[in-house]
């Protein structure tokens, strides 16, 4: 009696390690498929397929982490300068507030010109193996992921511009 | 006293209550994230608190190391 | 949105080493904050028929309160914490043997002012899978100077389920009680304490985590109280607390609860428990109120003895009621509400003894105190 229950616990705490080891998405393979409703627009979905051809900056944020309500408007800026340049590039920010009525009320205090979608059941954080929020995925035109980002630092914008500039340039 | 001794009563404590335990996921900690939810959710008044039962009552400790002193016990 | 200027002071504002939240413990703050509190403190008086010589009036305090929390480079966070307190009354000075019923207390003299300063200091610093601090602090009295230095250290393992925290600190106190030579008490006398502690905080669901600390403290040198006569303790005290915190999110009534059980022993002879409750009741994004209550009970110290034994020399004595065994119980409401980056807050506190609440052994003391507690305090995030 007592050994079962051992065991069963045993199998139990390694079916709960395991399943904190699913793969995460990393760098070299293709972006797993993402189709999502905009947070601030009913409407239908926009799906990451759409931008193949263009460089993607695929985010995970929420309201309740700082360092991605810090990497927002320091996106926002980078997004809009190198479009400004012509580079096809858009940043593809996924919500997953359980209530996205506080990602929206984030952004009316502070807009952003990029795609902001909505995901409060987290189904493509989990097909992406986020550990860590916020979690970022740059990602070339052919759909794979060139780098994985987690956290955010403000001198972090700098490096992803960089980043995204030698892509844009390997590309021309 | 031996360091597994020091730390039995946390691991048997924790270990009661996490028969319970789910892992939660990175974008789960919504609710977790709370200020209302931190284990001290008002630091201030938990500085005041502290100060108040040291000076009033004779237990001393709580979640945290000791501080300096007051001449107020 | 509320919990902008919050997250700042909560997350952030870890200035009590030990204390992570869990969720965000790797973050240094990414916004400043500054906090401003004032409080009253309040004493009631000491029944008539206790009081055998002296003041009925007890300590009246006012205490300011000061933080401010703010990020230092890309991962430190620093925050600073100084309160000004200033204090008036008496207490008791020494109780005599009498029978049942009849006056024995004797306060001190003339009502005192005194002032106390301190200042506390903190730099953390943040890593991937953890977090580390060194602090130091003061507090100044005009017969009473401390200084403490302390570290603390963190990490977070299990898919940042589980974190695992440790520190230490160490305080030096320098005594010199006025009126010394009038009263003849002692001079230049210190006091030197030492603390660890480990602690464990888990992750449950999403809705609930818990903490387990273990606490240990040792005093060491002048550890009487000078102001009261004959009052002798031993000159070494080590002290054990076992704290345990349970917070659990209800979704359904959008508010949190917490529950905190304390045991605590030493080796002056006093155990004691402490059980906290609070529900914290969010009412909309812009109020919040949070009804708590607190049962204390512990016991006697082994050389506690209602009245002093004035034929005791050289051997621990003291009727300190602070070293008797009673219960307290005491009630809180607090309510808080946000606009924008700033939030105000209010809080009073009623705190009740009584020898018979008391689940401990030991003898009572007929001085035991009520108070009565009020706070109001403003913070800004920018």
């Amino acid at each position: 009696m007592v050994l079962d229950n051992i065991k069963l616990t045993v199998i139990f705490l390694a079916l709960m390690a395991m399943s904190s080891m699913v793969q995460a998405a990393q760098e070299g393979e293709i972006a797993p498929a993402v189709a999502l409703p905009l947070l601030q627009d009913s409407g239908s979905p926009v799906s990451l397929a759409e931008y193949e051809g263009q460089i993607v900056y695929l985010d995970f944020w929420a309201s309740w982490c700082p360092p991605c309500l810090v990497s927002m408007p320091i996106m926002n800026e980078i997004r809009n300068r190198l479009q400004d340049e012509g580079i096809a590039f858009e940043v593809l920010a996924v919500n997953v507030d359980s209530d996205p009525r506080d990602g929206i009320d984030f952004l009316l205090d502070s807009p952003v010109d990029f795609v902001v979608l909505s995901d409060p059941k987290g189904t493509s954080p989990a097909a992406y193996g986020v550990r860590g929020m916020p979690t970022s995925y740059l990602i070339d035109p052919e759909g794979k992921i060139v780098m994985v980002h987690e956290g955010f630092k403000r001198s972090d914008g700098e490096k992803i511009k960089q980043q995204i500039l030698e892509m844009a340039g390997n590309t021309q | 006293m031996k360091k597994s001794l020091v730390l039995l009563p946390l691991i048997i404590a924790a270990g009661l209550v996490c028969s319970s335990c789910q892992p939660v996921k990175a974008w789960e900690r919504g609710t977790l994230a709370k200020p209302e939810m931190a284990i001290d959710a008002d630091p201030m008044e938990t500085t005041l608190n502290t100060h108040i039962f040291f000076s009033k009552e004779a237990s001393n400790g709580g979640h945290n190391a000791a501080g300096g002193g007051c001449g107020c016990n | 949105m509320k919990s902008r200027s919050l997250i700042a002071l909560t997350a952030s504002a870890l200035a009590l080493p030990g204390i992570s939240s869990t969720a965000s413990a790797d973050t240094p703050p990414t916004v400043s904050s500054v906090g401003y509190r004032v409080s009253t403190y309040e004493e009631d008086n000491l029944p008539e028929e206790l009081l055998f010589l002296g003041s009925p009036e007890r300590y009246d305090i006012i205490i300011h309160q000061f933080q401010l929390v703010t990020p230092v480079g890309e991962n430190y966070g620093l925050t600073l914490n100084s309160s000004y307190e200033s204090m008036s009354g008496a207490s008791p000075w020494y109780a005599l043997p009498v029978f049942e019923g009849e006056k024995s207390i004797v306060m001190s003299g003339a009502t005192i002012h005194e002032q106390r300063r301190d200042y506390n200091l903190s730099l953390r610093r943040y890593q991937d899978n953890g977090n580390y601090a060194f602090t130091i602090g003061t507090s100044r009295e005009n017969d009473y100077d401390s200084w403490s230095g302390g570290f603390d250290i963190a990490h977070n393992f299990n898919n940042d389920l589980t974190t695992i925290a440790g520190g230490f600190s160490v305080s030096n106190d320098d005594i010199n009680p006025t009126d010394a030579a009038l009263f003849n008490r002692v001079t230049d006398e210190s006091k030197r304490t030492s603390s660890a502690f480990v602690s464990v905080s888990q992750i449950i669901d999403q809705n609930s985590l818990f903490q387990s600390s273990l606490n240990m403290t040792r005093n060491k040198g002048f550890l009487t109280d000078p102001y009261k006569l004959a009052d002798k303790r031993p000159d070494s005290r080590t002290q054990w607390a076992w704290s345990n915190a349970y917070r659990r999110f209800v979704n359904s009534l959008d508010a949190a609860l917490h529950l905190d059980v304390r045991l605590y022993n030493d080796d002056f002879g006093v155990n004691s428990l402490t059980l906290d409750a609070a529900w914290y009741q969010n009412l909309g994004n812009n109020w919040q109120i949070t009804p708590s209550i607190r049962y204390y009970s512990q016991s006697a110290a082994d050389f506690f003895t209602p009245a002093n034994d004035f034929s005791l020399y050289g051997v621990p004595n003291s009727s300190d009621y602070r070293l008797a065994s009673y219960g307290a119980v005491s009630g809180g409401l607090q309510v808080q509400t946000f606009i924008d980056d700033i939030s105000l807050v209010f809080k009073i506190e009623r705190y009740v003894t009584d020898a018979d609440y008391s689940i401990h052994n030991g003898q009572s003391s007929p001085a035991l105190v009520n108070f009565t507690r009020m706070s109001l305090g403003v913070s800004y995030t920018f």
